[in-house]
């Protein structure tokens, strides 16, 4: 899975740290989200999202192999 | 969103386990492993506390990724425990070892704080839990 969570963060200007606060987990959450190495529930996805003011599919991108 | 973690009512807590412990130690003939164990847990209570307040401020302590983790790393643990406890079993049913409650109970004891703590931090270096 990839994310672009970085990207947008960087459109807004927003700190890990500061993302992590509004969406209300701990910023290694959201560092390792950025990575690609953490599945997030969909209630965070949806919130992470929210607060990017984007989509939960342009946000978290999934391979083929990523859904086997 | 989640419920920020109050680290000033976790600190007051230990203060006053740490102090009762004292007070036992000091006014009464009380066993004393029981006054050391509050002493110590009142102690691992504030220092824990103070360090998670310094790194996460006012932030959360735990989330859902702390927690998965957490979860996980206890569920492995308990098949661990499992594991040596059913070993523990057969070498007592053959006679190899004699030990007593207190030894046992102490080798389950030591396995579950230690196979959980180290699965934790090996969830923790990878990520996730698959």
């Amino acid at each position: 899975m990839r994310t672009r969570i970085k990207e947008f963060r960087a459109r807004y200007d927003l700190t890990q740290g500061q993302l992590a606060e509004k969406v209300g987990v701990r910023r290694e959450t959201i560092g390792f989200l950025e990575k690609g190495k953490y599945n997030p529930s969909l209630k965070l996805a949806y919130k992470v999202s929210q607060e990017l003011k984007t989509s939960i599919e342009d946000l978290f991108i999934f391979e083929e192999e990523d859904l086997q | 969103m989640e419920k920020k973690t109050n680290y000033r009512n976790r600190i007051i807590i230990g203060t006053l386990i740490l102090l009762i412990g004292i007070f036992l130690e000091v006014a009464t003939n009380i066993d004393r492993i029981i006054t050391m164990s509050l002493i110590n847990a009142g102690v691992i209570v504030i220092l824990i506390s103070y360090h998670y307040f310094i790194k996460y401020k006012s932030g959360p302590a735990q989330d859902e990724w702390t927690r998965k983790i957490g979860r996980a790393g206890l569920a492995y643990s308990w098949i661990i425990t499992f594991m040596i406890t059913t070993i523990l079993f057969w070498i007592d049913y053959f006679g190899w070892l004699h030990m007593s409650v207190r030894q046992v109970l102490g080798i389950i004891f030591f396995t579950m704080i230690i196979s959980g703590n180290l699965f934790q931090l090996h969830f923790k270096r990878q990520g996730d839990v698959e």
